[in-house]
Parts: C-alpha cells; structure tokens; sequence
C-alpha cells in the first residue's frame, strides 16, 4: 500500500520533472527543427518583406547564404514578370488581412535556375496583435510539377494516339476504336473524323467497335452523335464489328441507334461502303 | 422553284460559322417546303465544327439529305428522286 503511494508519487514527480524540462527545451528544439531542416526554406521577412532570418534549408533551396540575402527584399525570389504584376507585394497583403497567403509557381534560385515553390506565408503578430513580420515556409517541388507535366504530356499524347482516323479506300475512311470511349475522347475523335471527312473528301466513314470491349448508354449516345455529324457533312458512317455480346448491350439498353448502319465485321461493313460509293459516284467508280 | 422548272435545291453552307436553333429550324422548314412543291433539298458543305454544334445541341434537320459537295449534291438531284442511302 505505502509501497503504491510512494510509487505514485515518484511518477507523479519524474512527470513533472519531464513535462518542466520539456518546457525549458521547447524553444532549443524549436530553433534546432529550424537549423536542421533542409527540406523546407523556412524564411522571417520583416513587415516590408526584408529577409530578417535565413535557415540552412532556405541555403540548400534558393542557393543565397544568410550573410548576403539578410536585409534584401524577398522579391528576388519572384520571377520578373510576377514581380511586374506585384505578385510579392500582393502576398504579403493577403497574408496581413487574412493571416495567411498559400501559392504555389515558379520562383527563381540565386544562380538564375527556377524551381516549383509551394509556400506559405504566415503573419506573426505579438500578443497585442501588432504585426511583427513574416513566417515564409517554402518547399521545392519541381520534381512532383515536372512528373504531373510529364503525366499530363503523355496522356494528351495517349489520347491522339488512341483515335487514329485511316484512309483505307479512295473515298472510304475507317477509324478503329479501342478501350473505352469517354466523352472527351469521342470529342476528339469526332472532330478528327469530321475533319478527314472534309480533306479527303470522304463518303463512308467505318467506325470499327471491335477493340471497345463493352458499351453502355452513353458510348452509344456518343456513336449516335457521331453518325449524325457525319451525315450533316455528307457522308455515311457504318458501325462495324458489332459483336454478339455488344449487339446483346444494345438491344437490351434500348439505345436508338437510329439510321445507323451496322454490321457485324469490318469486312461486311467495307462491302457497304463499296456498295454507297458505286451508288452515289456512278460514273467514276462504275468503271472500277 | 415556280419560276424555275427546278428539280431541287442545293443549299451551300461552306460559309456557314456557327448555326442556331433558328437557323436550324429555317432550314428544317425549308426543306418541307420544297418537299411539298415536289422537290428535293440537298445541304453540302456543312463545316465540321458547324455539325459538332448541332449534334451537341441535339438539333435535327429532318431527314434532310446531304452531300459533300456541291458536284455530288447535283449528281444525286440529277439520279432523281432514286433514294442514295439508308434504303439498303
């Protein structure tokens, strides 16, 4: 019993003593957090935006060492024309009237080179809420911009690739679709094909579905608006490779297809085209 | 058309920017028009970015006919009244 209070009272104490020693450390750790990160530049700017305090991390990431950027307007980290549009004097208004101001652009390192910044700025106010300056906490991360470009690049790329328009015959144009049609891929296929149709001076058009494994009602919404934007042009769009089981979706989806043509391979489908082209062109393609 | 021993008409829209449902529905109108004096109406021309609009729109024309070119929209009127397509 005695044994328990006495230990309770020696947790209590070692407790206290912790919780004290942290308090006096608090400040020691904080400053040693800020003189050890290297990841994030960690900037004081006085309330006129004068870098007033510099650590390691604001070296390793913007290249300036604390003796020469000390006192110097933190503008300089700004690109020229953002700094034209007063992009920094713009910061630092926000972050007074609103406490805090978040971007994200390119800013410029000492030796000229840009990088991706997201930053932050803080407003640090005493306890009698006068302004007192600046907290800028920025991270580099040009990496992550140029991977999301990079992304971005190839999958514009992935998409013209994944819409090829063919001429396969004088006057017949065939387009291949593969995967799945979203709308903005429809978009762009439509206008390619619309576009073909004009240059070449096309009359069929084939849409092959043989490569899309399974439509619903909206791939067939798209396919209808599709033929009936051929048609205003002029031409005649044929859907081939119609397999069982997509032929299955559509009769059960009740899509109205409407005028479409459709038949069940690519071969049958060119037939048709041959068909309309001897039908419309009678003299110069009789002779064929 | 009365003056004229006309068969059809052929309406050229190559110059055509942009289309409204007004101007849809002239056309549509025409077209009816002409189809009751005994007539064809064949529309050619139609720019690409024009039809994308219409279909976006979910405008229709009727069962209007239509042709690439002029050239062809004069051969189908020339074949006569022969249906071109969709009769397959």
């Amino acid at each position: 019993m005695s044994r328990s209070t006495e230990g309770s009272t020696l947790e209590r104490s070692s407790a206290g003593n912790r919780v004290s020693a942290g308090m006096q450390t608090t400040a020691e750790h904080f400053r040693m957090l800020v003189e050890n990160m290297k990841d994030y530049a960690i900037i004081i700017l006085d309330t006129d935006g004068r870098v007033a305090s510099w650590n390691p991390g604001s070296e390793t990431i913007l290249g300036y060492r604390s003796n020469e950027i000390i006192g110097q307007h933190f503008s300089r980290f700004f690109p020229s024309d953002e700094v034209q549009r007063g992009k920094p004097e713009m910061e630092l208004k926000v972050a007074t009237t609103e406490g805090r101001s978040e971007d994200e652009g390119w800013r410029i390192k000492k030796d000229g080179a840009r990088f991706w910044s997201n930053e932050v700025i803080t407003a640090l106010r005493d306890e009698s809420g006068t302004l007192c300056g600046f907290g800028k906490v920025m991270r580099d991360l040009t990496e992550r911009k140029r991977a999301e470009e990079k992304a971005t690049l190839q999958a514009r790329e992935i998409l013209e690739i994944s819409t090829p328009v063919i001429q396969i015959w004088d006057g017949v144009l065939m387009a291949p679709l593969i995967g799945t049609l979203d709308s903005e891929r429809t978009q762009k296929l439509m206008e390619g094909l619309l576009e073909r149709i004009v240059q070449t001076n096309s009359a069929v058009a084939l849409l092959d579905v043989t490569g899309v494994p399974t439509i619903d009602t909206r791939t067939a919404q798209h396919l209808a608006e599709m033929t009936t934007a051929v048609r205003l042009l002029g031409a005649q769009a044929v859907l081939t490779g119609v397999r069982p089981a997509i032929a299955q979706t559509l009769a059960h989806l009740g899509v109205d297809l409407g005028e479409i043509t459709t038949r069940s391979t690519l071969a049958a489908g060119f037939r048709v085209a041959l068909n309309l082209l001897s039908l419309q062109v009678v003299s110069g393609n009789g002779s064929r | 058309m009365e003056r004229s021993p006309a068969r059809g008409v052929v309406l050229d829209v190559s110059a055509v920017e942009s289309l409204d449902s007004f101007f849809a529905r002239t056309i549509a109108e025409t077209t009816r028009m002409v189809g009751l004096m005994g007539g064809h109406t064949i529309l050619t021309g139609m720019r690409p970015s024009v039809a994308i609009t219409i279909t976006q729109l979910g405008l229709t024309l009727g069962k209007m006919r239509t042709a690439l070119t002029v050239d062809r929209a004069f051969h189908i009127l020339r074949d006569g009244s022969q249906p071109v397509q969709n009769h397959e």
